[in-house]
């Protein structure tokens, strides 16, 4: 979840990044250290898009105690 | 009998089918009945009869019409049939045109939809401002639909190949039946409660319009409108309407394409990476090619490839200054050296020594003073006489006094 948390917040990052490098006034400095913090977000949010493993699961109703639990869901053998 | 003209039966047929075509009832005319002798056929014409306990009359339906049809005619099934009543002359039969045809009792359904869903929207349910935008990464994404069934099947198939980051979790509930809306309420409650996902999708597949009903019902209707987690509608067909497409932040037109709008395409995410990663670096290219440029249009400077060019100037000027100084001063010496020669020539004029020259002396007594009168000197005083080129030696002789003044 914590990996999840981080994806959406490295994209908007990155957006941001390359918001500001198409601005003109920046200077080398500025340029340089976004340039790296950019690069190092794109390989993150790809990373972290490949390393994803989907959860399907389905909601169940426990028997005793009532709550809906999350259990696999392999219901799509047809 | 033989005096009166025959007509043909095309004639006659003609004239009954002109008769009817100008009669206000048979040109708009809803009929009640049941379908039988019901034909489909592959040109997409349908054919069939409608009958009640006293009569048959035979119906078609074109091509054009037929295809517009929510449900599947079976013979049996009671229709209201709109139209108009013509002849077909080749057979001298009249029969039923329907341009529009629905089950019967489904009409009270079309009265209730369209009440409840002016009532909603005077509401304000449908409001564009209440509607939430849909979160573009979602990390859960919650289905309420039937466990089994096309719809799940086609939302799970469509979330696994376009975007595997985001979870999936299915509330089963009941989509038809009488239990139905209940079930729906509560799935989205819960979801709501737990905050167990992100954004929703609810719907099902295709169905009749009272398959389609819990989804307008007026207790679903108000679950997905008080919901805090963006709901998506997805219910039957794409020409299948219903309350929830209408009160839901999103419609898609079927459960796939609910699917598809919920999540971003991986592909096309990993693309818009690379894309920002080429961004990235000829943004990066572009500032360094403008900082070496600008470094260029300094080293080409004058001054920076002779940094020495600037002292010579300097000296030169130097140079010019003191040679202009010295002018100056020469050419002041000059005007009082001018002036100094005016000067000593007009002291010249003034000098005694220039009267000498002229044949004047000068006299002085011993005293040394010079003598300008008798009186300054006695007889046998010494005397000395200056003239032009020295000096003369003498001794008073005599004193005579001029007559005038003697006289005078």
């Amino acid at each position: 979840m914590d990996k999840k948390q981080n994806f959406e917040t490295n994209l908007k990052q990155l957006e941001e990044i390359v918001r500001a490098l198409e601005g003109s006034d920046i200077s080398l400095e500025e340029m340089l250290s976004l340039f790296e913090k950019g690069i190092h977000l794109t390989k993150e949010c790809t990373t972290a898009l490949d390393e994803a493993e989907q959860k399907i699961s389905i909601l169940m109703k426990n028997r005793e105690t009532g709550e809906m639990v999350e259990e696999p869901f392999g219901g799509l053998g047809e | 009998m033989q005096e009166r003209q025959a007509i043909f039966v095309t004639e006659l047929n003609r004239y009954i089918k002109e008769l009817m075509e100008r009669n206000d009832v048979l040109c708009d005319v809803l009929v009640k009945g049941e379908l039988s002798n019901f034909k489909a056929h592959s040109s997409g014409h349908m054919y069939m009869s409608l009958k009640d306990e006293g009569g048959v009359l035979r119906a078609v339906m074109f091509r054009g019409n037929a295809a517009k049809l929510k449900f599947k005619p079976q013979n049996g099934m009671k229709v209201i049939a709109h139209g108009r009543v013509a002849v077909f002359e080749r057979d001298g039969q009249y029969q039923l045109y329907i341009d529009d045809m629905q089950q019967e009792g489904i009409g009270d359904l079309y009265v209730a939809f369209e009440e409840l869903k002016n009532k909603l929207n005077s509401e304000g349910l449908f409001d564009a401002s209440h509607k939430m935008p849909l979160p573009r990464y979602p990390k859960k994404v919650g289905v309420i639909t039937a466990p089994t069934g096309a719809a799940i099947r086609d939302i799970i198939n469509v979330l696994t190949r376009r975007f595997s980051y985001s979870d999936v979790v299915l509330y089963p509930v009941l989509v038809q039946g009488e239990n139905s809306a209940a079930s729906i309420v509560e799935a989205i409650r819960y979801f709501n409660m737990k905050k167990a996902a992100d954004v929703l999708i609810v719907g099902r597949g295709g169905g009749s319009i009272e398959d389609l009903w819990s989804f307008n019902e007026e207790s679903v209707a108000r679950a997905i409108y008080h919901s805090e987690i963006p709901i998506i509608s997805a219910v039957g067909h794409e020409i299948d309407f219903t309350i929830s497409d209408f009160v839901a932040d999103l419609r898609a037109p079927t459960p796939s394409a609910a699917a598809e709008l919920v999540v971003p395409s991986q592909v096309e995410l990993k693309e818009k990476f690379n894309n920002v990663y080429n961004r990235l670096y000829s943004q990066a290219n572009r500032i360094i090619e403008r900082a070496s440029l600008r470094l260029k249009q300094q080293a080409e400077h004058p001054l920076m490839r002779n940094p020495l060019s600037k002292l010579d100037e300097h000296r030169m000027y130097l140079d010019r200054i003191s040679q202009e100084f010295a002018d100056g001063c020469t050419e002041i010496l000059e005007q009082r050296k001018q002036a100094l020669k005016m000067t000593a020539a007009k002291l010249d004029g003034l000098s005694p020594l220039g009267t000498l020259t002229r044949g004047f002396s000068v006299a002085k007594g011993e005293t040394g003073s010079v003598v300008k009168s008798i009186a300054d000197v006695q007889v046998g005083e010494n005397m000395e006489i200056t003239v032009s080129d020295g000096t003369i030696q003498t001794v008073v002789q005599g004193l005579n006094g001029r007559k005038a003044d003697i006289n005078g």
